[in-house]
């Protein structure tokens, strides 16, 4: 192979991505005009953004969305996004014994309590679990479509009304399975594993391993799927080889309950579910040892993000909850 | 890309971005200028790592920090793309999972899952063996590998500039870019080293 091919391929991989919306580009050079004309924003002050002038920085203006990026990966069944059912162990809602597939234009609506403090530009240095944000996201079943409750208390639907169309994500997911699907899933944990273990997409390169199966499980589990097959798939996280079982471990708002989490190489990425009801309570990601991302570096202790997922459910159109 | 309206003097256009960010220590307005030059190919390298969603958040994030920080910018460096782009990279950096795990996916099941444009003739398309193999070797590189990677080949910045961007020895930056074309070259020939 020609010395520069492997670049040369890799400069055609997802060339031509979509451009900056119209109003994304004028929603940020406003603001950065509005930053201009604004008292104390003294050149080469490292500050954090948001505490300047009392109001709603820089970061919090648009700090929103990348939550809702992550809700948007839930959806594409390769994300943490979360969905579990109101209470956890208090005995809130279940979803219904009759459980039926959801509609593929029906919506799945999460409710979910992040821990507070968190900012884009210091992202490695974590999270304040004494404090809390709330997230409100819809997907679409079919995948094409997402909804949250942006930073002006409003509604709003991808994809935009711009002019563009964007994809939000692919068809349910791309996966193999997905919510309108899960119900012919086997509710037994061996053989549940023995189905996403034999996953083979077409030409997929290398074998279907068990991070790849811990993935597919803990996304399904945060889904509402009937109460057998959570219970089997709940069963199955034991027996992922790499996965630690962390029991008594809390949520967001103090929920106990089951952790399962994969570590990778420092960076740890946690499952909460309910013992008893095998109920998503929540999870989130932390540093079990010094690691680092690039030029970051980020120290063994900090906690990159936790939250709880008090409510979920299939409704039928954006904004209901 | 959309043509924006500069707040500025016409002359603009004939600055370089040092001098750009000199005349905005006393004229702030003078930044947006800056935006308007670079703001579509930091939003573009965003949305090829991460989809579209979160390359508008990455992409205004990348203004405002740099807009808050001009005041230490070297104005002997004549061009700012190699110091935006570093800023990006550590914000990219916090989505590294979700990163790779876009690109796992696409390993696995020849979709990529990051937002695209479609019209309402397209279908889904599933990627060539070469793409997906290539997108399974990139999730597998060590993150500062990857940003070397990328910034050359999706940012189109010189070795010197890598370094600059990422604060990095030009010599880290050779063997970083070494090791990660050998390990994309061994999955395009299927070798899987």
């Amino acid at each position: 192979m020609n010395e520069l091919d492997e670049l040369n391929e890799l400069k055609n991989l997802r060339a031509a991505p979509p451009e900056m919306s119209t109003q994304t580009r004028h929603e940020i050079r406003a603001r950065l005009l509005a930053l201009s004309e604004t008292p104390g924003d003294a050149p080469g002050v490292l500050d954090v953004a948001g505490r300047r002038s009392g109001g709603r920085g820089t970061a919090g203006w648009r700090r929103s969305l990348l939550p809702v990026a992550a809700a948007v990966v839930l959806t594409l069944g390769i994300g943490v996004g979360a969905a579990a059912l109101r209470g956890g162990s208090d005995g809130g809602h279940v979803q219904s014994p009759a459980y039926r597939s959801p509609r593929p234009h029906q919506w799945l609506y999460v409710h979910r309590i992040n821990a507070g403090g968190w900012n884009m530009n210091y992202w490695w240095k974590g999270v304040d679990s004494k404090t809390t944000e709330q997230l409100d996201t819809w997907d679409r079943v079919d995948g094409l479509s997402h909804a949250y409750i942006n930073s002006k208390g409003a509604l709003s639907v991808m994809p935009p009304p711009d002019g563009r169309t964007v994809r939000v994500q692919v068809p349910a997911g791309g996966k193999a399975f997905n919510l309108t699907n899960y119900d012919k899933l086997p509710a037994e944990p061996d053989a549940l594993l023995r189905e996403f273990y034999a996953v083979h997409y077409p030409n997929q390169v290398g074998r279907t391993g068990p991070r790849d199966v811990f993935e597919d499980l803990t996304e399904m589990l945060q889904k509402p799927i009937s109460p057998r097959l959570r219970s089997a798939a709940y069963q199955a996280l034991f027996k992922i080889p790499g996965v630690a079982v962390r029991p008594g471990l809390a949520d967001q708002i103090g929920r106990r309950g089951d952790g399962f989490s994969w570590d990778d190489g420092g960076d740890r990425e946690t499952f909460i579910f309910d013992p008893e009801s095998h109920r998503f309570l929540g999870g989130g990601e932390d540093a079990t040892r010094d690691f680092s991302r690039g030029s970051v570096h980020v120290k063994k202790g900090t906690l990159l993000m936790w939250y709880s997922v008090t409510e979920y459910k299939i409704v039928d159109r954006p904004g209901q909850r | 890309m959309t043509a924006a309206v500069t707040p500025g003097p016409p002359q603009a256009g004939r600055l370089d971005d040092a001098a750009l960010i000199g005349l905005s220590l006393d004229e702030p307005e003078w930044f947006a200028v800056l935006f308007d030059r670079h703001g579509g190919r930091i939003h573009d390298y965003a949305a090829r790592r991460l989809g579209v969603q979160a390359a508008e958040d990455i992409t205004a994030e990348t203004f405002y920090t740099a807009f808050r920080r001009r005041g230490s910018y070297d104005r002997t460096q004549p061009h700012a793309r190699p110091w935006l782009y570093g800023i990006a990279s550590r914000l990219i950096a916090r989505h590294h999972r979700a990163e790779e795990r876009y690109l796992r996916a696409l390993h696995r099941t020849g979709v990529d899952p990051l937002p695209e444009p479609m019209d309402d003739a397209v279908v889904e398309r599933v990627a060539a063996q070469a793409e997906r193999r290539l997108a399974g070797a990139v999730a597998k590189l060590n993150p500062g590998d990857r940003d070397v990677l990328l910034l050359v080949a999706w940012g189109d910045l010189s070795y010197e500039e890598v370094a600059t961007a990422l604060e990095v020895p030009i010599g880290t930056v050779r063997s970083r870019l070494f090791r990660a074309r050998r390990k994309i070259r061994a999955a395009l020939e299927g070798t899987g080293r």
